[in-house]
């Protein structure tokens, strides 16, 4: 595009100008160009992902975390979630790099007063229409609009939270980005479950594809964005096998069909010339979970740090990139970073995409 | 010579690292590149930070982007005074200890006193909408007992005990039912049942319940009560949001009791000043103390901090010290023989 070339040139245009003007930086040198010093410039082959963290230091994490919630009567909440957040990502790494979260417990805190204020009103302006009612097909017409309401804010969480969650993620200095919309997403969405409930749920496979497009393409790292050739047909084809097989498994299969669809959108899912190859299978997926679940309850809780970081290790195990990335035609995007208020609601409704 | 490490250079504009030396002074690093130039950042102008204890440092230069610095070694962390990695190990003792403390505190003092204070501030209205509210809530098809004669008995009970100065207006309601107990809502409405109707021996007798529950009333004990429900309530669900089942019903259990020992206080607050309410009415208290044993027969036997009232016989003891305190009461008959039964017959229409 063109256009978004001009903006990255007057982007970085600004840039070199700052710096030029910047009195710290006019003592300095300038910074050598990688092409003259002999530094890679591209990543070749298997880039396996990988997850460095553990038990004993997410345990320091988590019980100081617990207890200044405790003291401070959950006000804590967001630097608490930073900083678990800042060690999740840091210990997350592709080759030889951490992944880095930039999100401050301030901006989230902000966020989380906002999405608060958003429900108060929200919930206010139903208490309102409610009292005013006075007939009973009205009364059920609101609830209808208070549904769907609901289900809007829940759009709107996702959304924000995603771009707020790519904002702040880095490798190598570089922001990842989320470029999707709350419109775009909310029409993807409706015209998905108006399909789906027309198709008796035939269309449900084509939806999630349709919606893996979308949510990849319009994640960027710096200036270029993922791509994604899944194919609806496809991905049809293993949700009806893995739907017979369910009934026929009278349920256990769900995991082997999540495990085969997550399975496909990774492995449709590449950066460039690199491509994300993934291992996950159901029945390791599915001992994993046990693992964590059962390891979580007979501890009390209390074991979920080294539950957490078992769990990590062995999803994060289960991605590789393969392919080329030219690091030379990576650049830091332009795109505005976005504020912390999706965050702060898809805490409420508890929503991660 | 100060000490050199080698890092991973980037400049916030490309993925791409660059090998460099550092070293660092009190003022700052000095940044080596492979073809020999240099750069050097001032410590006040970078940020430092360590995601994990045995993880790189990384240093981040300027506003967004930022150039970046990762030295693996987590020991230049030290260089500038920042022990990044390992945090007091008393911090996270000394946090426990604090929450032990703070903790109950607040659920056993904290929260009541507050409520309190807050519950003052209350306008009598919401009182009024709240105590409605409430009652249509748990008594929606009550069978309220009403006759004239009644109706006049209890107005003369309700203005020989209200206060003159008090902005409350007592709404009394005698219900048909076996129960021996009396019911106080924010706002004014009180809630007599047949039973204590009938197990009282005198109009004083039923004076001394009234004039406990009135002081409930006077008192904002309800709202108060309402108030610090809500209060802990969301204090627990703030600190359980992430917690086990186990936790959970843990801390429900201390809810519990602690709401419990809270209810027991305001009895005890609500007898006292009950006694005072009688003696400037000039009601004998002796009989209320009557129809605290009349009471104490018809109430479940609990160990006190599993009750919300406190036990009937500790109660007593105080009342007769109370009472003992003020050998000079006068009282004054508060009906008429034939007032009196005929509110004891309130309830016979209806039956």
């Amino acid at each position: 595009m063109p256009d978004d070339d001009k903006k990255q040139n007057q982007f970085d245009e600004v840039l070199n100008r700052e710096e030029a003007l910047n009195p710290q930086t006019t003592e300095n040198e300038p910074v050598p160009d990688a092409e003259s010093t002999e530094e890679e410039t591209a990543l070749e082959g298997v880039l396996p992902l990988s997850f460095s963290g553990n038990g004993a230091e997410l345990f320091g994490i988590l019980i100081n975390n617990f207890l200044l919630n405790l003291l401070t009567l959950g006000i804590y909440y967001p630097w608490a979630k930073a900083k678990q957040l800042r060690y999740y990502y840091g210990a997350s790494r592709i080759h030889d790099s951490d992944f880095q979260f930039h999100g401050t417990g301030g901006e989230m805190f902000i966020g989380l007063l906002k999405a608060l204020a958003v429900l108060a009103l929200f919930d206010f302006a139903y208490e309102g229409i409610l009292a005013v009612m006075q007939k009973d097909w009205l009364l059920g017409l609101t609830g209808i609009l208070y549904f769907l309401l609901f289900l809007l804010l829940i759009v709107i969480a996702s959304v924000g939270a995603r771009r707020y969650r790519m904002s702040r993620t880095s490798w190598r200095g570089i922001r990842f980005r989320f470029l999707g919309t709350f419109k775009e997403t909310l029409i993807l969405i409706s015209r998905g479950w108006l399909l789906t409930l027309l198709s008796l749920g035939f269309y449900y496979p084509f939806y999630l594809n349709r919606f893996q497009v979308y949510w990849t393409t319009k994640t960027t790292f710096g200036n270029l964005p993922f791509s994604y050739d899944g194919h609806g047909k496809e991905v049809f084809r293993i949700w009806l096998k893995g739907m017979l097989l369910t009934l026929l498994t009278l349920g256990i299969y769900l995991f082997w069909l999540r495990a085969n669809l997550q399975r496909y959108f990774w492995n449709h899912t590449a950066y460039g010339e690199a491509r994300i190859n993934s291992t996950l299978y159901g029945g390791k997926w599915l001992w994993e979970s046990l693992i964590f679940l059962l390891f979580v309850i007979f501890t009390l809780g209390i074991g979920r740090a080294w539950a957490v970081v078992r769990y990590k290790k062995f999803y994060l195990g289960t991605l590789s990139l393969e392919g080329k990335i030219d690091l030379a035609q990576i650049k830091q995007s332009e795109a505005k970073l976005t504020g912390a208020t999706g965050e702060g609601m898809a805490d409420f409704f508890d929503v991660e995409m | 010579m100060s000490k050199t490490w080698q890092a991973q250079y980037f400049d916030g504009r490309t993925p791409t690292p660059r090998s460099v030396t550092v070293s660092s002074d009190a003022r700052g690093v000095r940044i080596k590149f492979e073809d020999g130039s240099g750069r050097f950042w001032h410590r006040v102008d970078f940020r430092m930070q360590q995601d994990r204890q045995q993880g790189p440092v990384r240093i981040e230069y300027g506003e967004f982007p930022s150039e970046t610095l990762v030295v693996d070694d987590p020991e230049f962390g030290k260089v500038f005074g920042k022990n990044l990695s390992n945090r007091n190990r008393f911090f996270t003792p000394l946090l426990a200890l604090l929450a032990v403390i703070i903790f109950p505190a607040l659920i056993y003092w904290g929260i009541p006193s507050a409520s309190g204070l807050f519950a003052r501030f209350v306008p009598l209205s919401i009182e009024q909408q709240l105590g409605k509210y409430v009652i249509d809530e748990i008594l929606p098809n009550r069978v309220i007992c009403e006759t004239d004669a009644g109706r006049d008995a209890l107005e003369k009970l309700i203005s020989r005990l209200s206060p003159s100065d008090s902005d409350y207006e007592f709404q009394l309601e005698i219900i048909d039912s076996e129960w021996v107990n009396a019911v106080a809502f924010p706002g004014g409405k009180i809630l007599i049942f047949r039973g204590l109707l009938e197990k009282s021996r005198s109009a004083e007798a039923l004076s001394g319940v009234l004039a406990h529950e009135m002081q409930h009333v006077l008192q904002r004990h309800g709202t108060e009560n309402l108030l610090s429900q809500t209060a802990l309530s969301g204090l627990f669900k703030l600190l359980t949001g992430e917690a086990n089942a186990l936790t959970e019903t843990i801390f429900q259990g201390v809810k519990m009791l602690s709401l419990l020992k809270y209810t027991r206080e305001l009895e005890t607050e609500a007898d006292a000043l009950a006694l005072q309410l009688l003696f400037q009415a000039k009601v004998d208290p002796a009989e209320m103390l009557s129809m605290f044993l009349v009471l104490q027969k018809h109430s479940p036997s609990l160990p006190e901090s599993f009750s919300t009232h406190p036990d009937m016989s500790s109660r007593l003891k105080s009342l007769e010290i109370l009472i003992a305190q003020n050998p000079q009461y006068l009282s004054e008959p508060v009906l008429s023989a034939t007032s009196w039964k005929s509110l004891q017959n309130i309830c016979q229409i209806v039956n």
